[in-house]
């Protein structure tokens, strides 16, 4: 800037104090962000850079690192399943109608959480490894980049999978006012619609839950 | 002299879990921008506010006194920045974000001062916003970064030379 003048330590600090007053506001700011209403096609098509807590904690607690490989009858898994089934793909008809998400149990207590488990059941016309994006009463919350690992083709075509969100992750959001990240209200009281979107922004899957306090 | 490897506080009973969400709720903003000073990347930097979250409610029964929990948070955050190599790795290799310096709407900061603060260390960065920005002391900063005070004078005198020649 201009060589002849030596900023005195108060100008120096000053413009310190300036510089994270502006990290401050844009924090407070990202934090009070609501997640992005859906329902739009382009959901999925978020940079990564501004994807919130909210899918951090939604990706990793919910989906990567939680999902249980679901057994039922004639279930496979993953890519196999998908050239494994090819015939019986083609055999049966497509199904578009969502699929319900399941909660065991539907009344999630913050008080006195148990370990929750979801079912997700996904229509035979969602393809293996298309990006699905998961919402809670319309905010955007991730990707779940690794479901197409757990995710079991079943022989109607359709796709399901059983997970777990330990107790212990439940009550860390709790604590948190019920508001996971970026504002999406996963355990605030009350009832609340999860859903499943497809790339085209197509609901697949939904469900819904209650929290209470 | 700083005690980087321990979170607690022993001089009184610890505050209730709960509390310690409503604390991290409070200084929320100044977690997620001292991850942000530390990583210069958003999307890490709230990768690292998460854990920060999670681990102080692992450690609530540690935080004795709410009137230390900044302190203690920051402490937190510091120790799961810094403490573990390969996280150090992965943000010295991120930065500077220069695409991110300058699209993140800070107008109102000059690129140089920017540019300057990012090009630091995170250590002396985090150092400046602990006690430049925040008020730390610098044994606070010290035991918040898990340095001796020393260093952190080091740090700070570095920093603020550098903020001084690109003001000038």
């Amino acid at each position: 800037m201009n060589g002849d003048h030596v900023p005195s330590d108060e100008e120096t600090v000053e413009a310190i104090r300036g510089y994270f007053d502006q990290e401050i506001d844009e924090a407070r700011s990202r934090l009070a962000m609501p997640r992005r209403p859906v329902r739009e096609p382009a959901a999925h098509a978020l940079p990564k850079r501004v994807a919130s807590l909210a899918g951090i904690l939604i990706v990793l607690a919910l989906l990567a690192a939680a999902w249980r490989i679901s057994s039922l009858p004639g279930g496979t898994v993953g890519p196999a399943a998908a050239e494994s089934t090819a015939s019986s793909e083609a055999a049966a008809s497509v199904q578009s109608e969502p699929g319900p998400i399941t909660f065991s149990p539907s009344t999630i207590s913050c008080s006195n959480p148990p370990d929750w488990t979801l079912t997700v059941r996904l229509p035979s016309s969602v393809q293996y490894g298309q990006t699905l994006t998961v919402t809670v009463d319309g905010y955007w919350t991730g990707e779940p980049d690794g479901a197409w690992d757990y995710l079991v083709r079943q022989s109607d075509g359709s796709w399901s999978a059983t997970f777990t969100i330990d107790a212990a992750s439940i009550r860390t959001s709790c604590a948190l006012g019920g508001v996971i990240g970026g504002g999406v209200p996963m355990y605030v009281p009350g009832t609340h619609d999860m859903r499943v979107l497809d790339p085209s922004g197509r609901v697949v899957a939904e469900g819904t839950y209650t929290a209470v306090p | 002299m700083a005690k980087p490897d321990t979170l607690a506080d022993d001089s009184a009973p610890a505050v209730a879990t709960l509390d310690v969400g409503a604390l991290v709720v409070q200084h929320g903003a100044f977690l997620l921008a001292l991850a942000h000073t530390i990583t210069r990347n958003w999307s890490d930097a709230e990768d690292l506010y998460q854990s920060t979250v999670e681990a102080a409610l692992r450690n609530a029964g540690q935080l004795r006194h709410p009137d230390s929990a900044r302190a203690w948070l920051a402490r937190i955050e510091t120790r799961e920045a810094f403490r573990l190599g390969r996280r150090l790795k992965r943000f010295v290799s991120l930065e500077p974000h220069v695409g991110e310096l300058l699209d993140d709407g800070n107008m109102g900061t000059s690129i140089d001062l920017q540019g300057a603060i990012a090009s630091l260390p995170p250590k002396t960065r985090a150092a400046l916003l602990l006690h430049v920005y925040c008020g730390f002391s610098v044994d606070e900063t010290a035991a918040a970064l898990g340095v001796s005070a020393n260093t952190v004078k080091t740090q700070l005198r570095k920093g603020l030379a550098r903020v001084r020649e690109v003001i000038a």
